[in-house]
């Protein structure tokens, strides 16, 4: 399974919410996803299962049907953790 | 020192390649990761400069064209630009100050009430290539020098986020986040001169919202390597229509010249989305690293992050003060034409990250005249700022680019201004 984080220079915002994607992972001792940040021109060209952005980029893949995560406050956790056990199944979460 | 050794030390590939090792093996890490994390961060500085030859290439065409179009002299301000450039000379120096930077404002943030960890890792590393070439083309390179700077750098990380906290505050409404942005100075000034003439007596988050849709705001802008080539496309275009057109005959040689014309934006743009994916693989693995020692030494630090951060509370004013930095640029354009002297064309992608920061700032405490208002006043000054430090970078070789955002300019002119004042007495 593969998580990217897209943000509009794939360099800043990107990189913080995958920390906290990853510290999340962690946190539960779920293993086997990968996480990745890019620029949304790239994002356009990966093939990924979940794509994480804030509200104010609302990424949307050209090519493919893909889940995607808009977040309202992009370091807020809890908001993250909530959205992904949305679309993460359930036995994944200990 | 044996032959073998020699400038072995002072390389940046050697120093780089070494400190990635070394972190990533104290991280613990599996052998495969060691692996491709030192090549892929190594990898990086080599895509940096692949980058900004094709920014280079492009800025002197259009610098070219605008020249003998309106018979002035142009310069582009943009980061990615000017830092990819400086790569190809002083990219031992920069890594140098970028590292003893980091350890200086964990430091800082472990000792002083200052506890902000700045975790814009790509800001860092521009502003370590900044302090590098200016105080090598003014001075030398030595250690000292390097220590200097990385000083500096150390400070600015820890002083600046706590500069904006006020105005950080009012917009989120959380002490746990901070502004680590090296475009303060323009914001904060903007935003208390807008505190001075705008007094709006409470603070409604929902003013302002719907003026503009939200879609309108975000995806046109947001996708920053469209933006920028649009944006070089309409400044190329224009300027070509005055153009002598033997002039871009010559330029183009073989090829058709409108094709050719046509082309430079893509270039400039190729360019910049290549130094991008250069500074994200050279940066990565340090700015880990950096997280990870910062968050287990200092657990109570503040987080210092990029401007996007503050976007979410309030799009429309982010929008507003894109759209009136903008116009401040223009107007600033006009100012200089006037003046006789160089202009700066606006750096789109500084008016809209920096430019989006003032206009939140100035809402803090004018209300939605206080937006418009700061980030017009951002946009004028962002502008001459570049104007005034281009100077600094000129003697680099680096005739057409310089800086976007504020406080690099603010830091090569006191930097500069305090060399020339050094140097005088020897």
């Amino acid at each position: 399974m593969k998580i990217t984080v897209v943000c509009s220079l794939g360099l800043g915002s990107s990189f913080m919410i995958e920390m906290n994607v990853k510290e999340l992972l962690q946190q539960y001792n779920i293993k086997g996803i990968e996480v990745e940040h890019v620029d949304i021109a790239t994002a356009n060209y990966l093939k990924s299962d979940i794509f994480i952005c804030s509200s104010s980029i609302d990424f949307q893949h050209p090519h493919q049907e893909s889940t995607v995560i808009c977040l309202e406050n992009l370091l807020d956790i809890e908001e993250l953790e909530l959205k992904l056990r949305q679309v993460i199944p359930k036995e994944v979460w200990k | 020192m044996n032959i073998a050794f020699s400038g072995l030390f002072t390389d940046s590939f050697f120093i780089i390649g070494i400190a990635t090792f070394a972190g990533l093996l104290a991280q613990k890490k599996p052998l495969e990761k060691i692996i491709s994390g030192t090549i892929k961060t190594l990898m990086g500085i080599l895509i940096i400069s692949f980058g900004a030859n094709m920014v280079i290439q492009a800025i002197t065409i259009l610098m070219l064209i605008i020249q003998n179009a309106f018979h002035i002299f142009g310069i582009v301000p943009n980061n990615e630009s000017i830092v990819a450039i400086i790569q190809i000379r002083y990219s031992y120096e920069t890594a140098v100050i970028m590292f003893i930077g980091m350890f200086i404002h964990l430091l800082i943030a472990k000792f002083s009430s200052l506890k902000y960890l700045f975790l814009n890792g790509y800001y860092t590393f521009y502003m370590a290539a900044l302090l590098g070439a200016t105080l090598v083309t003014n001075i030398s390179s030595n250690f000292t020098i390097l220590l200097i700077g990385g000083s500096i750098l150390g400070i600015l990380m820890s002083v600046l986020p706590a500069l904006a906290q006020p105005f950080v505050f009012k917009i989120t409404g959380k002490k746990s986040i901070a502004l680590g942005f090296f475009g303060t100075f323009a914001c904060i000034f903007s935003g208390y001169l807008s505190k001075l003439l705008f007094r709006k007596k409470e603070l409604d988050h929902a003013d302002g919202e719907g003026i503009f849709k939200k879609k309108f705001s975000s995806n046109l802008f947001l996708d920053s390597s469209i933006t920028v080539c649009l944006f070089m496309f309409v400044l190329v275009v224009i300027s070509s229509l005055f153009a002598n057109k033997d002039v871009l005959k010559d330029l183009s040689g073989q090829t058709n010249y409108m094709l050719f014309i046509f082309k430079q934006p893509l270039i400039f743009s190729s360019g910049f989305y290549i130094i991008l994916v250069g500074v994200r693989m050279f940066t990565e693995e340090i700015l880990y690293a950096f997280k990870g020692i910062g968050d287990k030494i200092i657990p109570n630090a503040i987080p210092a992050l990029d401007t996007p951060i503050l976007f979410t509370y309030n799009p429309s004013m982010v929008f507003i003060g894109f759209i009136f930095s903008l116009l401040g640029a223009v107007v600033a354009i006009f100012i200089q034409l006037y003046l006789g002297v160089r202009i700066v064309l606006p750096g789109i992608i500084s008016h809209f990250f920096s430019g989006a920061t003032s206009g939140l700032f100035g809402y803090v405490y004018g209300g939605k005249k206080g937006a418009i208002f700061s980030s017009f006043v951002h946009g004028i000054l962002i502008s001459f700022l570049s104007l005034l430090a281009f100077p600094i970078f000129s003697n680099l070789g680096i005739i057409r680019t310089t800086f976007g955002d504020s406080d690099f300019s603010v830091v090569s002119m006191l930097l500069k201004y305090v060399l020339d004042f050094i140097n005088t007495f020897h």
